[in-house]
């Protein structure tokens, strides 16, 4: 892709560019803010911190980053149980999710069978028509097949193949031309052979950047982990529970903030080295049915 | 060769051979669908006709009516009439004018302008961070003395003094003012993907006849993608009622300065049935999702049928 053409064009397209270059600096600027307070708050004393939140540091407490592992806890659990609880679920539930929308956008845009129309028309519908308030029906139903507070059934939960990932999926399969397909059962490849060794490795962009782009929504995800599984927090409730609760004290602040900033640097990283791949692979649209 | 197969009726003999496979592929997702989605729903209308003996009523309904009228019982304190026109304001905001202003920027950011890489991590460090984190830290900039509470007081002295959420004037504007930076560049990763896919001769040759950057996005980029344009759009069309329960977090499961949406009262129900603490009411939530659903389809497919007949015809 060549560099904008609104640099090298007229003088009016200039000053648009200049305008919206600009603009996109104060609003990158208000994007960073927070995130920079937080790790510049993080590296103060509780005492220079109490003084001024807003000037820059001199002190580069870094030991507020150790004490994030021995003070940083919730409900018994420490920050590093917090870590390997949000690592689980995100590798657990991304995977359950796409492998479930994978087979289920495999079978349907690859075969014609009877019933194909009619669960491709279930997965838009279930897109785009909202069911709600079923969330409290959920909870019963999850806490009567003992699923809550139960990481060994709650995944069955998380499987669902009739969501956003299907329909990016559902694109990709049936843009793999069947030459492929057809080549495979020449040489006398199975349909499992054939879905795991010649199609899957040419979607593999497309589901690397879903899950991605769903890891960095489950590691953030809150509400599941509030609801159903109290007992096992994770980081995002974890930094909730432990600013919301009162029983922490306004002198761990800055210890929250290192904790906060630790957070946020596994999932930054993985966006940053995967932006490319992330962009280039992510598309949707086309919905018929 | 396999694909040459004779057909008879609708399906050929290849095709046939190849059911078992289909259908044990399928299997899981589909069972998990009819059990969570199907039945979970199923569910949830059946408690909104069924009173605690199991006899069909419509007492839930009446109650959803008197909430609308001003009974706060059921709904935490907040007024459900607000909070229904609350969220309607947010989704409007979301689909007139923060989405085209999206998709306005992502196209900005794919032409490659000064610093597009580094400007594009930037803006997505909010959703990196994660709504918990980033309303923690926000919360502290409103308090009384945070960066943005003494930058709006220069304009405005009549500030509360707890704050900009703890008041009704100030806590919903607030609100609004964030979701207007989180959402700028909002759905990013797949317009890219999408602008990524038109080839770089059509903006070539767009640009040999004369036509200028704004004309070129208008007439040439959106025709384009708008099938993922309008994909996006049907989605967000059905989001005013499940979207923003991030309320949740600024007002700390509070939500009643001005601030409750239908998003943060079904969650904050859900969330207080999860606690456990009391005898569990089923039915008020599911009655009002009901209705909201009545009332959401139709929107849905008119909405979606005025999207989709916006560009019938482009091909690329």
């Amino acid at each position: 892709m060549k560099s904008i053409s609104i640099i090298k064009t007229s003088k009016s397209e200039k000053i648009t560019a200049i305008v919206f270059f600009i603009l996109f600096i104060i609003i990158a600027f208000l994007c960073i803010y927070p995130m920079f307070w937080a790790l510049n708050n993080s590296l103060k004393s509780f005492n220079t911190y109490s003084k001024d939140s807003f000037s820059l540091t001199t002190e580069w407490a870094f030991v507020n980053y150790l004490r994030v592992f021995s003070e940083f806890s919730y409900d018994g659990v420490n920050y590093f149980g917090m870590l390997i609880n949000s690592l689980w679920i995100v590798v657990v539930k991304v995977f359950v999710n796409v492998a479930s929308s994978a087979m289920l956008a495999y079978a349907i845009a690859r075969f014609n069978f009877p019933g194909k129309e009619f669960l491709y028309v279930v997965a838009i519908f279930v897109n785009t028509i909202p069911i709600i308030g079923s969330g409290p029906a959920a909870f019963k139903m999850l806490d009567f097949f003992g699923m809550v507070e139960n990481p060994l059934t709650i995944w069955l939960s998380w499987a669902s193949g009739f969501d956003f990932a299907f329909i990016v999926l559902y694109g990709y399969f049936k843009g793999v031309s069947p030459s492929y397909s057809e080549a495979a059962y020449i040489d006398g490849a199975g349909e499992l052979r054939t879905f795991f060794t010649i199609i899957l490795p040419q979607v593999i962009p497309c589901l690397v950047a879903i899950m991605i782009t769903q890891a960095i929504g489950v590691w953030n995800d809150y509400g599941t982990v509030m609801i159903y599984l109290r007992q096992s927090p994770n980081l995002a409730y974890g930094l909730y529970m432990f600013n919301a609760d009162s029983r922490y004290a306004e002198e761990s602040k800055p210890v929250y903030f290192a904790a906060a900033v630790i957070s946020a640097v596994p999932i930054i990283t993985l966006y940053a080295c995967t932006q490319n791949l992330i962009l280039e692979n992510m598309t949707a649209g086309g919905l018929k049915g | 060769m396999a694909t040459t197969t004779k057909k008879v009726g609708k399906y050929s003999s290849f095709e046939k051979r190849k059911f078992p496979f289909v259908y044990a592929f399928i299997a899981f997702p589909v069972i998990q669908f009819l059990i969570f989605w199907v039945g979970v729903n199923f569910s949830s209308i059946s408690f909104a006709f069924l009173n605690k003996n199991n006899e069909i009523c419509l007492d839930h309904f009446v109650k959803v009516f008197e909430a609308l009228a001003g009974d706060t019982t059921n709904t935490h304190d907040a007024l459900l009439l607000d909070t229904i026109f609350r969220s309607v304001f947010l989704w409007g905001l979301d689909f007139f004018i923060l989405f085209p202003i999206g998709v306005i920027t992502t196209y900005i950011l794919y032409r490659r302008i000064l610093g597009h890489y580094i400007l594009r991590i930037c803006y997505i460090i909010p959703s990196l961070m994660g709504a918990v984190m980033w309303t923690q830290l926000i919360r502290y900039l409103v308090m009384n003395g945070g960066a943005l509470y003494q930058l709006v007081s220069l304009f405005n002295k009549d500030l509360p003094t707890d704050g900009l959420f703890s008041s009704e004037t100030t806590a919903f504007i607030t609100i609004v003012a964030i979701k207007i930076v989180m959402s700028l560049v909002g759905n990013n990763a797949v317009l890219t993907g999408a602008f990524s896919r038109v080839p770089d001769e059509i903006y070539e040759s767009a640009e040999l006849d004369g036509a200028g950057f704004w004309r070129t996005f208008i007439q040439i980029a959106v025709p384009c993608i708008w099938s993922t344009i309008a994909t996006l759009l049907t989605f967000s069309l059905c989001s005013f009622v499940t979207a923003d329960y991030n309320v949740y977090l600024f007002t700390q499961g509070q939500g009643i300065n001005g601030t409750s949406t239908i998003g943060f009262l079904l969650y904050k129900i859900t969330y207080e049935i999860s606690k456990q603490d009391g005898v569990p009411y089923y039915g008020f939530p599911a009655a009002l999702g009901l209705l909201l659903t009545v009332i959401t389809v139709p929107v849905v497919l008119i909405g979606r049928k005025v999207i989709e007949s916006v560009y019938t015809d482009v091909e690329v």
